[in-house]
């Protein structure tokens, strides 16, 4: 007796489908899986054995083979206990026909325990995706996985406690849609729960006007943005209040982020709707950085897709990873092989670094004088990779400040407001951008650039004059013409004006950035 | 010689003496010091100095005297061989006491050097000279007076010394070079060591543009004592010194004892009172060393040296001073911006960061910022440090 229905196996992000089949026949009673099986699937036999005795079917004493293809593909996790659970009742005939006339349509998913109980499993809202792809009329889950899945609109999800809900579902359709219109509900009261609270606000930076007018610019347009200062005078403090001006995730954002994030073990089972704000420790390794292992995880650039990656006191990286960041800034993607297999997980982040600007820290500051040699101040700054500067659009200062100059400094304002700004920005450049592949100023290419230099205005002149003093490269000047554009988008202006270049200047060409 | 190649031709240079005192020096192992004291016993007469000391009779009237300043000389032999060969590989020659190219100046000190060991070109058309001095670690103020300073010196003619150490002096150096003025650099360390390591740069330039002096043989490794004995050269060769920045205990104020021991000028520039490392100026301002202020402070003091030109001459310092306030007044620029005078007006001659120039001018930070990229690359303005801007 031959017996065929659908489930999904994970690469990377994405879900491929693969089809569970079962083949039941007389023989030496046995029980075997194959198709490139890893040893939570093997075992999932014993589990399924008992799980289908506890709920009250029997066990067919025949002859029992499992394929999961395609074959080439390794199999990992306990997630296809459901669908081979399924797949035997169903060709060892206790299930009614009209419920076999469904399953043959959908899809399963979910690990079981002995009892029968279903388990929630990883990686549900691509399988949704999948399922919806593939147009499978229902797909199965265990019920704690059904709110992520319900992220997906329009697929017909089904949540299960057991495996003998599992199989009433199936025969009575009802159940589905009334569970559906249950699910509607919850999402509405959750919705609520889930605003945007940060518990930060940027009215607790006072002083440093320049570092945060630097950070809403960077916000606006996406930029990378490099903070160098000695210690204590509010580069993480800055950084950490990034997020709370940048506007909400978009809902297809959103089910990109909490696909990537529902991947790791962290991960609440609510759909993100904050941008992720990643900070690692400089201690990371390389594959926690950039994602890897052995089935390969996302790493924190991907974690932090749509959102910032702050690496405080970059230069205690190693060099290495910093290097490995290389490709992911400009590809916005990393791509990690494996056994003739390519792992893409998405990495479109912002990147925002803190440092010192020496080893004693108080380089170039007023107060305190630094204690650093000349060599070891040069040779501090040559272990930061120059690529990787190169990448990194704004540069700024945030030098410490008189105790007097922070308590006189007027009330600043807050990150609603802020925000306000850089929604309207980044419209701008959503209708800007709705033809091209890029969506910000951060990613906009050459003949964008181009266009935006109008030789009327007087701004090539001034750009050749900035590039004569300063000795700006290629990719500086482009740099600069993007933070210019991104000034004039904050200000709603059609074109760029002299006096944006001239702001931009600052973002660009400071001591440090000379570096 | 055979090894010089392109900066003197042979009639310049004594090569047959030079070679005979290389030989008393290092191959008879006579100290220095006991050298010119013979030849200073003889009033200067090389010829009989040399007999004296290359007649074997004279073998046990060899002073060996350890407790003056030793060129490096060590127990173990010196090939001589092998110093012309670094001296030829390096384009160096050797300038000794009797030559004329040999500084007038430093003739008159008490222990000169009976050999120089010298690289580049300029050397003979130094008007005169003054030392800039400071110290390795020095702040963006003094890294900004040295340039200053060395800068007015050489438009006016004057070759800036220092000795070649980062901080103060490299500053010094390459502002002198920048102005073609030339520059002597005096090594505490043989002709072909190069020390610091990261002034490599400077070295190949002021070996275009000046030249570069020591008193130790090829080979001499930058040891600790030997800086002391070079200091007492930057002085000697000097018609003043001047010390820029230097904290309590600095090699820059040990050169201005050697000033006062040689009879030199002593200037100082002063700082801050809370800076550390302006305090060994200060002391030296209080014990009567020159308060520099402006060039001219130092130009009328050594006007006895030689002829100031282009310049006015001053009779006493309430001239000077007053000379000195009209030229930062009449500095003032006159914009048809109002805000951009307004930020003009605001940042002055000591550092000020975009934080207080915005709270002052209570213009947003946007327009400081505009105005003052505007200003930046006018040049009217310059960034000193991190985020800090002074008018240049």
């Amino acid at each position: 007796m031959f017996f065929k229905l659908s489930s999904f196996a994970l690469i990377a992000v994405e879900a491929i489908e693969v089809s569970v089949e079962v083949h039941i026949c007389s023989g030496l009673p046995s029980f075997t899986i194959v198709g490139l099986p890893d040893k939570a699937v093997n075992e999932s036999r014993q589990r399924v054995r008992a799980a289908i005795k506890n709920s009250g079917f029997k066990f067919p004493v025949k002859k029992i083979i499992i394929n999961l293809s395609p074959a080439d593909i390794r199999k990992e996790g306990a997630i296809y206990d459901l669908p081979i659970a399924v797949a035997i009742l169903a060709a060892s005939q206790q299930i009614e026909s009209k419920a076999i006339e469904v399953i043959k349509n959908c899809s399963f998913i979910g690990e079981l325990s002995l009892d029968g109980q279903l388990r929630p499993v990883r990686g549900i809202i691509s399988m949704a995706e999948e399922a919806m792809k593939t147009k499978k009329k229902y797909f199965f889950m265990p019920i704690e996985n059904l709110k992520q899945a319900e992220m997906v609109k329009k697929t017909a999800n089904a949540g299960a406690f057991n495996l003998n809900g599992v199989i009433n579902m199936a025969a009575n359709e009802k159940i589905i849609c009334s569970q559906l219109h249950n699910i509607e509900l919850l999402h509405k009261g959750e919705d609520k729960k889930n605003e945007l609270d940060y518990c930060l606000d940027f009215s607790e930076v006072k002083g440093q006007l320049k570092a945060k007018r630097a950070v809403e610019i960077a916000a606006a347009g996406m930029h990378h943005i490099m903070m160098v200062g000695p210690p204590g005078t509010g580069k993480s403090m800055i950084a950490q209040r990034l997020i709370t001006i940048l506007p909400n995730l978009t809902t297809g954002e959103s089910i990109e982020v909490t696909k990537i994030h529902c991947l790791t073990k962290e991960f609440d089972g609510l759909l993100i709707k904050k941008r992720p704000f990643r900070n690692p420790h400089h201690t990371i390794s390389r594959a926690s950085l950039t994602g890897g292992g052995i089935s390969p995880k996302p790493g924190e650039i991907s974690l932090a897709h749509r959102g910032v990656l702050f690496l405080d006191e970059f230069n205690q990286f190693p060099k290495k990873l910093i290097e490995d960041l290389r490709q992911p800034l400009e590809n916005k993607n990393i791509t990690i092989s494996r056994n003739n297999l390519h792992y893409k997980f998405p990495c479109s982040f912002m990147l925002v670094i803190a440092a010192n600007p020496c080893n004693c820290g108080y380089y170039g500051d007023k107060k305190r004088s630094c204690r650093c040699s000349a060599a070891e101040i040069s040779r501090y700054w040559n272990s930061i990779s120059g690529p990787i500067m190169d990448r990194i659009d704004i540069r700024i200062e945030v030098p410490s400040l008189d105790n007097k100059d922070i308590i006189a400094s007027p009330e600043s304002e807050s990150s609603a407001k802020i925000r306000q700004r850089v929604i309207n920005c980044h419209k701008i450049q959503a209708e800007r951008y709705k033809n091209s592949y890029c969506k910000y100023n951060s990613e906009a290419g050459i003949n964008y650039i181009n266009s935006w230099i109008s030789p009327e205005t007087g701004i090539k002149k001034l750009l050749l004059k900035m590039i004569e003093k300063y000795n700006l490269s290629g990719r500086a000047v482009s740099g600069l013409v993007k933070i210019t554009r991104t000034i004039a988008d904050l200000e709603n202006c059609r074109n760029i004006k002299t006096s944006h270049l001239l702001e931009a200047l600052n973002y660009r060409t400071g001591q440090i950035a000379l570096y | 010689m055979h090894y010089i190649k392109n900066h003197y031709n042979n009639a310049d240079l004594n090569k047959d003496i030079s070679e005979l005192m290389l030989h008393i020096i290092y191959g008879l192992k006579v100290t220095p010091s006991a050298f010119i004291k013979e030849y200073k016993k003889r009033f200067s007469d090389i010829e009989s100095t040399i007999s004296f000391f290359t007649n074997g009779k004279n073998h046990a009237d060899r002073i060996f005297n350890s407790n003056n300043y030793q060129q490096g000389l060590s127990k173990k032999e010196i090939d001589i061989g092998k110093i012309r060969k670094i001296l030829f590989s390096e384009d160096a020659f050797i300038l000794n006491i009797s030559e004329k190219l040999y500084p007038e100046l430093l003739k008159q000190i008490y222990n000169p050097p009976p050999l120089l060991f010298c690289r580049g070109s300029k050397i003979k058309t130094f008007k005169g000279c003054i030392a800039i001095v400071g110290t390795r670690k020095n702040s963006a103020y003094g890294r900004d007076v040295a340039i200053y300073l060395s800068k007015e010196l050489s438009r006016e003619g004057i070759t800036v010394v220092s000795g070649m150490a980062s901080g103060i002096d490299y500053w010094a150096h390459k502002a002198a070079i920048a102005e073609k003025g030339g520059s002597i650099g005096v090594l505490g360390c043989g002709i072909n060591v190069i020390y610091p390591h990261e002034n490599k740069n400077l070295y190949s330039q002021i070996i275009e543009n000046g030249s570069i002096i020591t008193e130790f043989i090829p080979n001499t490794p930058p040891l600790k004592k030997n800086f002391p004995a070079r200091n007492r050269l930057i002085s000697g060769i000097s018609m003043g010194v001047v010390v820029v920045e230097a904290p309590e205990k600095s090699g820059a104020l040990i050169t201005a004892d050697f000033a006062l021991e040689q009879n030199r000028e002593v200037f100082g520039v002063p700082g801050s009172i809370f800076f550390a490392e302006s305090q060994g100026t200060h002391c030296l301002i209080k014990n009567g060393a020159k308060l520099v202020c402006c060039i001219d402070d130092i130009l009328n003091e050594i006007q006895q040296f030689f002829q100031v030109k282009n310049r006015d001459k001053y009779k006493d310092i309430k001239q000077v001073s007053t000379a000195c306030t009209n030229k930062r007044k009449n500095n003032n620029i006159v914009f048809n911006n109002p805000r951009t005078q307004i930020i003009y007006n605001i940042i002055g001659y000591m550092p000020k960061t975009v934080e207080e120039i915005s709270m002052l001018s209570e213009l947003n930070i946007q327009e400081v910022l505009q105005i003052i990229a505007e200003l930046q690359l006018e040049n009217i303005i310059q960034e000193k440090s991190l985020n800090q801007f002074v008018r240049i």
